[in-house]
């Protein structure tokens, strides 16, 4: 690894003039102790789990913002200078990317202290939080008011939050799990300074904004989410309902050749809302790791590891080649009428076994996961790190139809592909409505810079395999942001520069954020 | 090695580290003969399950800083997390240190950054009976205390006893000094496998 300390950092085409002059402003505007320029402050802004040096994604400095105003205040000193920013809400993006911003040098836009639940309506079961907000906070304050609503967050729940997940359309595991889905109104800070709310937002004295998401004319929303086009400083949800009863289901099954027939009997199931939440199809070593094994529990060797070793780990923890979790919501009699037509489908498949909460009790991960779809945070599922060690951790994330088809296929390519380069298969699929997002956390050792080189070969040949097949990823982590934007084509990146010169012609929101930079030649 | 800091290290051994506060009975972490002068802030050291038994805890032990530590274990807790955040965002000075496994040290940094402190040191530890590796976050730089240790991890060998004292001992006292590091590093079997260490300061 070269020399490339975050001493004397500035952010590219800024000389060190310019750029002592915007810190001397933001410390003006923000406060000396919100302004973080000293390496050791910067140091843990900088921790990655990419494969690449750690100074490839090092800030110049990180600032912190406490009020719209604020905010206002950052983007034209940031304009007056030409400084690029890097906007974080809680930063908790593990694996794809962390805090760190996606281009060395870049300032940190630290919204963490924007952390007030602005409201929550019982009745209508909406939220409007700030982006500093966590899921903890909010599970929190739902509890302490004793209000009947439950939350849908991604595995690190207790530390993530809403605002961040939504505007990474990241994904959780219960109805509500498809998260920009259930957002409903932003408040944005545009490169201009100019704040715009969506949907009902603009209109005075309107109270829709957290119930109809349309407004009049475009709706905007999504442009705003995965892009460098504003600033998210407001964020409403629906929350859903708590249902008097829940019932965690797992159904393991002992073959990995059995994807193909258990998509086929989940999704009639999922897209008829029989099972209502995003039904999680998780791979052995997901499970075991999140069950607290090691790989180095059970052999020592590196490169991936055989069959026969995960043979060993399915049975030490009890699980199956393929861990299906689904959760049943509603009354008793609605649960028990769901419950007939699942097991109904589930012995027409004719194998498997199926585990309730009085089979499995409180062993791992079955309680993990239950909790995940009944709205209770846990960190359980961070035991992924400790599988293989050495703090590497990249999420590939392509998704397709929800067919068995699809899904055998995915799995076979991608597990063959990691393997080939020494790595294991730790994924799982998420079953959307219709579609499937297949997550697999690339697991290696950023200690071994061997390691690192075929990791980082591993995830351009999955993107490329893939790709070649038609498929591509929602989602990756900031090193790979622009090689996924080709994917997409030319006519999606020339309309996302010709968005980004009317909107932001400084270039200074994130640039090479889901590979949107003007400095590219679109 | 006195009756008081044996029953102190099979304490710690035994996992019984919830919270060793310096001066209880039994508990305190012994003090060191040594004369460093080293910071006095109230220390918080944070062990995985593998550590507990390893010279880590020993090291700092035997450190000049030993009386202002304590230590407690890491894990995936929600409380566990809560609480460590709920300390680092206190506003009180003190040091958190430590040896876990990537998984609570991905959380206890990531909870370092967000309640604004400076992280001297964050450390990625790869040590097998054939090979150790010590991969420094950001990577080389840092100032003279962050690079001495680097110096030193690098060149320890596995004959010279664990490197998880040296390690321990150098976390509790932060100096550049070359002192009786090494001594307390050859007492213990060497303590193998992935870890990650790390000094926050808030």
């Amino acid at each position: 690894m070269s020399d490339k300390s975050a001493k004397g950092l500035l952010p590219q085409g800024v000389d060190r003039a310019n750029f002592d002059q915007a810190i001397a402003k933001f410390r003006n505007l923000l406060g000396a102790e919100n302004v973080l320029v000293e390496e050791q402050q910067l140091v843990p802004y900088q921790k990655v789990m990419m494969s690449t040096e750690d100074a490839n994604h090092a800030p110049s400095a990180a600032v912190t913002a406490t009020t719209v105003e604020q905010v206002q205040g950052v983007v034209k000193i940031c304009n007056e200078h030409k400084i690029p920013i890097w906007t974080i809400s809680t930063g908790r993006n593990f694996g794809y990317g962390s805090a760190a911003p996606v281009q060395r040098g870049q300032v940190i836009l630290d919204l963490k202290k924007m952390n007030k639940i602005l409201e929550v309506d019982p009745d209508l079961g909406t939220a409007l939080v700030e982006p500093g907000v966590t899921y903890q906070q909010l599970y929190d304050y739902l509890q302490e008011h004793n209000y009947p609503l439950m939350l849908s967050f991604s595995a690190p729940s207790a530390i993530a939050g809403p605002l961040g997940n939504t505007m990474d359309r990241g994904v959780g595991y219960t109805p509500y799990g498809e998260h920009f889905m259930m957002q409903c109104g932003m408040e944005v800070v545009l490169a201009n300074g100019d704040v715009y709310r969506t949907g009902m937002g603009g209109v005075e004295g309107n109270n829709a904004w957290q119930v109809f998401k349309w407004g009049y004319g475009p709706t905007l929303d999504g442009m705003f989410t995965q892009a460098n086009y504003g600033i998210c400083t407001k964020m409403g949800f629906w929350l859903m309902p708590k249902p008097p009863v829940m019932m965690p289901l797992e159904f393991q099954f002992p073959k990995e050749t059995d994807i193909a027939d258990i998509v086929e009997f989940i999704r009639p199931l999922r897209i008829a809302q029989i099972i209502p939440n995003s039904v999680v199809i998780a791979g052995t070593v997901w499970e075991a790791a999140a069950a607290g094994a090691r790989r180095s529990d059970y052999i020592k060797e590196p490169g991936h590891t055989p069959e026969s070793v995960l043979e060993q780990v399915r049975k030490d923890k009890n699980l199956g080649a393929w861990n299906v979790y689904a959760c049943l919501y509603g009354t008793q009699e609605q649960v028990d009428v769901n419950f007939k037509i699942v097991d109904g489908a589930f012995k027409a498949l004719g194998r498997g076994r199926l585990l309730t909460q009085k089979e499995a009790g409180n062993t791992q991960p079955f309680k993990y996961r239950s909790e995940m779809m009944m709205g209770i945070p846990n960190l359980q599922e961070f035991g992924l790190y400790n599988w293989r060690g050495g703090g590497g951790s990249m999420w590939f994330a392509p998704v397709s139809q929800a067919r068995g088809s699809e899904c055998d296929k995915q799995y076979a390519l991608a597990k063959s592909i990691l393997n080939k380069h020494g790595l294991d298969y730790a994924g799982e699929f998420i079953v959307g409505w219709r579609d499937m997002h297949h997550v697999i956390d690339v697991l290696y050792d950023r200690t071994n810079e061997e390691e690192t080189r075929r990791a980082d070969a591993c995830f351009n040949e999955l993107l490329d395999e893939f790709e070649k097949r038609g498929y591509a990823v929602y989602r990756v982590n900031t090193r790979f942001q622009d090689r996924v934007a080709q994917s997409y084509g030319t006519v999606k990146r020339k309309l996302e520069h010709t968005l980004k010169r009317a909107l932001d012609p400084n270039n200074i929101l994130a640039p090479g954020k889901s590979g949107i930079d003007l400095n590219n030649k679109f | 090695m006195n009756t008081d800091r044996r029953s102190l290290l099979k304490a710690m051994t035994l996992g019984s580290l919830a919270t060793i506060a310096a001066g209880h009975s039994g508990f305190a972490l012994a003090r060191s003969a040594a004369t460093t002068s080293v910071s006095t802030v109230p220390t918080l050291a944070l062990v995985g399950a593998a550590v507990a038994d390893s010279g880590f805890l020993r090291g700092i032990a035997a450190s000049p800083a030993a009386s202002v530590v304590r230590a407690k274990h890491a894990g995936l807790g929600v409380d566990f997390i809560l609480e460590l955040e709920q300390r680092l965002q206190s506003g009180q000075s003190q040091r958190v240190i430590g040896l876990t496994d990537d998984a609570s040290a991905t959380l206890i940094v990531d909870l370092a950054r967000s309640a604004g402190a400076r992280v001297h040191w964050v450390s990625l530890h790869n040590v097998s009976a054939e090979s150790a590796r010590h991969h420094l976050v950001p990577g080389p730089g840092g100032t003279a205390t962050t690079a001495q240790l680097q110096r030193e991890l690098d060149a320890f060998e596995a004959a010279q006893g664990d490197w998880s004292a040296l390690l321990g001992y150098r976390l509790a006292a932060w100096t550049a000094t070359a002192d009786a590091a090494s001594r307390f590093a050859t007492r213990t079997p060497a303590l193998t496998g992935q870890f990650v260490s790390f000094s926050i300061e808030a």
